[in-house]
């Protein structure tokens, strides 16, 4: 059990909010690129990488915070 | 381009999660016996090469292009970001920083109060731990490695920087036959950190149909401002006080 613990930690990490914050990041493009294909693809790398960063600022300041 | 940055990020990664590795099959063969360390950590290289064989062609033959790049996209943002908020942390000095020292040490406590069995009867916990050890630092490596070698421009680049890795990390452990002390490994996986999260976005952004300006170039400029505010963040954190 101890060795699937740490599986699921190493895959998905020690805070959900990473994997949820990455799914939800990816979903917001998936939505937006659906909506508006052309200026997805001129400016959707833009939103992902303002959307990956806000992510990992927002899961290390809560761990700070927990510690 | 891309090519020399898959070798790079490959071996850096493996390298890293090979040090963690060689610390506990060290201190399994230093503290009871090497027979014993190289007998588990064989079986839990066989267990890796299997789940290799199962993931490897299943992610480059079975999935669309597209969906192959954002997942393997999806795994390199999922393992880069925890490992560059871990290092953001360590950096501010909200989390200890790390060291295969400290797995050598633990895993060394760990078998501490197991008596040795006489010569010639298998050492069943050194075995066990070295197997476990090897095994979670070894899915980690195959899980890297298959995403990165998953790219449409084929394997080699990954596979050749997990080589130069695995040859330079088990030589230089097998020579010293003790833990790398002078390595900043800090350092080093927040840098492993930067470059999964930055390959991550830049697959994943490919696989959502996303231009990048710039093309592969793009893969250094999101490093960049992957890094830079990481850091920003470390010495933000570092100067304000820890929470009672």
């Amino acid at each position: 059990m101890s060795t699937l613990r740490a599986i699921k930690k190493l895959v998905l990490g020690e805070t959900w909010i990473l994997p949820a914050g990455v799914a939800g990041v990816l979903l917001a493009g998936a939505v937006l690129k659906a909506a508006a294909p052309g200026a997805w693809e001129d400016g959707g790398g833009a939103i992902l990488a303002a959307g990956v960063l806000a992510v990992l600022l927002a899961s290390v300041v809560r761990s700070a915070r927990r510690r | 381009m891309t090519f020399v940055l898959v070798v790079i990020g490959a071996a850096v990664a493996v390298s890293v999660e090979l040090l963690e590795a060689l610390a506990i099959v060290l201190a399994v063969g230093v503290s009871r016996r090497w027979s014993d360390a190289l007998v588990g950590s064989a079986w839990a290289v066989a267990a890796c090469a299997v789940i290799a064989v199962v993931v490897g062609p299943v992610l480059l033959a079975s999935v669309p292009i597209d969906a192959l790049r954002l997942t393997i996209g999806t795994l390199l943002l999922l393992f880069g970001l925890e490992w560059l908020r871990k290092g953001t942390l360590r950096l501010a000095g909200r989390r200890a920083r790390s060291s295969s020292l400290a797995e050598f040490v633990e895993a060394q406590e760990e078998l501490h109060d197991v008596p040795l069995p006489p010569p010639g009867t298998p050492d069943w916990a050194g075995r066990l731990v070295a197997f476990k050890g090897v095994l979670l630092e070894g899915i980690e490596i195959v899980l890297i490695v298959a995403a990165l070698a998953a790219r449409p421009s084929g394997p080699a680049p990954a596979l050749l920087g997990a080589g130069c890795a695995a040859v330079a990390v088990v030589g230089t452990g097998a020579w010293l036959r003790k833990p790398l002390t002078r390595i900043p490994e800090t350092e080093l996986k927040w840098g492993v950190g930067v470059l999964l999260s930055a390959f991550g976005l830049f697959f994943a952004g490919e696989g959502l149909g996303v231009d990048w300006p710039g093309g592969d170039a793009a893969i250094l400029y999101l490093a960049f401002l992957l890094g830079a505010i990481s850091q920003a963040q470390a010495h933000w954190l570092a100067l304000r006080p820890e929470p009672a």
